[in-house]
């Protein structure tokens, strides 16, 4: 009898140990897969054309090269004066891009800009990713004036 | 002979029983305690390494190909102070409260010094820090030799969290007026 009881024991013990090692393992892969996806910007390509900017605006051209949709950006720009206050810029704009389409863009600025870089941002389980691996940057030589 | 009366045999099992869940009881309680104590410690001690080492991505901004960190002195005669600028870049989904700067001048002689300008996630900060002033006696001497610059992941009266395992390196800073 002792044995059963025994034995009925240890199974019970190890049951409960196997679930919260499952439980605990499955939870950590879920935050790490949450944090870091890699293989989802893998699939993500833009491409930059025609930018030329005026005194207030600048303009270009952004195709989605690859073959996941595009939900937005974050505009990052540079100016040309580095003690001004705005010579650091950054704004997320909003704009579905799907595979091979092309928008045309402007968008306001202040200043100059010797630098612009656009960071595409997916969407994947309800979250948006950004594809820092897959910016874009064009320098001062590449911003002509329209 | 034997003339005192003991507990019946059913009130000392109970006896024994209660006595034995509220051993049990105590005994499973304080064990629980201490170990969500030691979970939360761990947790907590690994979300800070994940954040460290996943969620943080600092680097110098380039701009023409040069990275966008320099020295330089204002004022003249011997007074003034000793500058550095930089623009870090934070391309990790995590936000830094600010960054450690640890600088070794020309001859080798280290100083520190810590900037609380937040720098958010997937943004870029300016850094404008005044290291010495040019006519104290610490003998700073520019150009620095070396930079390693650490984002502080937070910051309280008693204590500063810093994560070493994503710092940037430089050995090479010219004057501010070359870039």
């Amino acid at each position: 009898m002792s044995w059963i009881l025994i034995f009925g024991m240890v199974v019970a013990l190890s049951f409960l140990l196997y679930n919260w090692s499952i439980e605990q393992a499955t939870s950590r892969t879920e935050e790490l897969s949450k944090r870091t996806d890699p293989l989802t910007c893998q699939e993500i390509g833009i491409s930059v054309d025609g930018a030329c900017q005026t005194s207030t605006t600048i303009i270009m051209n952004i195709s989605n090269v690859e073959t996941y949709d595009v939900e937005g950006f974050i505009f990052r720009s540079i100016g040309i004066y580095p003690d001004l206050v705005d010579y650091l810029d950054s704004t997320i704009i909003y704009i579905e891009l799907f595979p091979g389409e092309t928008e045309h863009l402007i968008l306001l600025k202040k200043g100059s800009l010797s630098q612009i870089e656009l960071v595409p941002i997916v969407t994947k389980n309800n979250k948006n990713i950004y594809c820092e691996e897959q910016t874009v940057v064009k320098e001062v030589g590449e911003l002509k004036i329209c | 002979m034997l003339t005192k009366k003991g507990v019946s045999p059913l009130i000392a099992t109970v006896l024994l029983l209660v006595f034995a869940l509220t051993l049990g009881g105590i005994v499973m309680n304080f064990t629980q305690t201490s170990t969500i104590e030691l979970r939360d410690k761990a947790s907590d001690k690994m979300e800070r390494g994940l954040t460290c080492s996943l969620d943080l991505d600092l680097e110098i901004l380039e701009i023409g190909s040069r990275e966008y960190i320099c020295y330089n002195r204002t004022g003249s005669d011997g007074f003034g102070l000793n500058n550095l600028e930089v623009i870090v870049q934070n391309s990790g989904s995590a936000n830094a409260e600010g960054i450690r700067v640890f600088i070794l001048d020309y001859n080798e002689r280290p100083t520190t010094v810590d900037d609380l300008t937040p720098l958010g996630a997937h943004n870029r900060t300016k850094y404008n820090l005044n290291i010495t002033k040019t006519d104290d006696t610490s003998n700073f001497e520019f150009p620095p030799s070396k930079i390693i610059i650490s984002p502080i992941i937070k910051h309280t009266r008693e204590s500063v969290d810093i994560c070493s395992d994503n710092r940037i390196e430089i050995e090479e800073i010219y004057d501010c007026d070359e870039i």
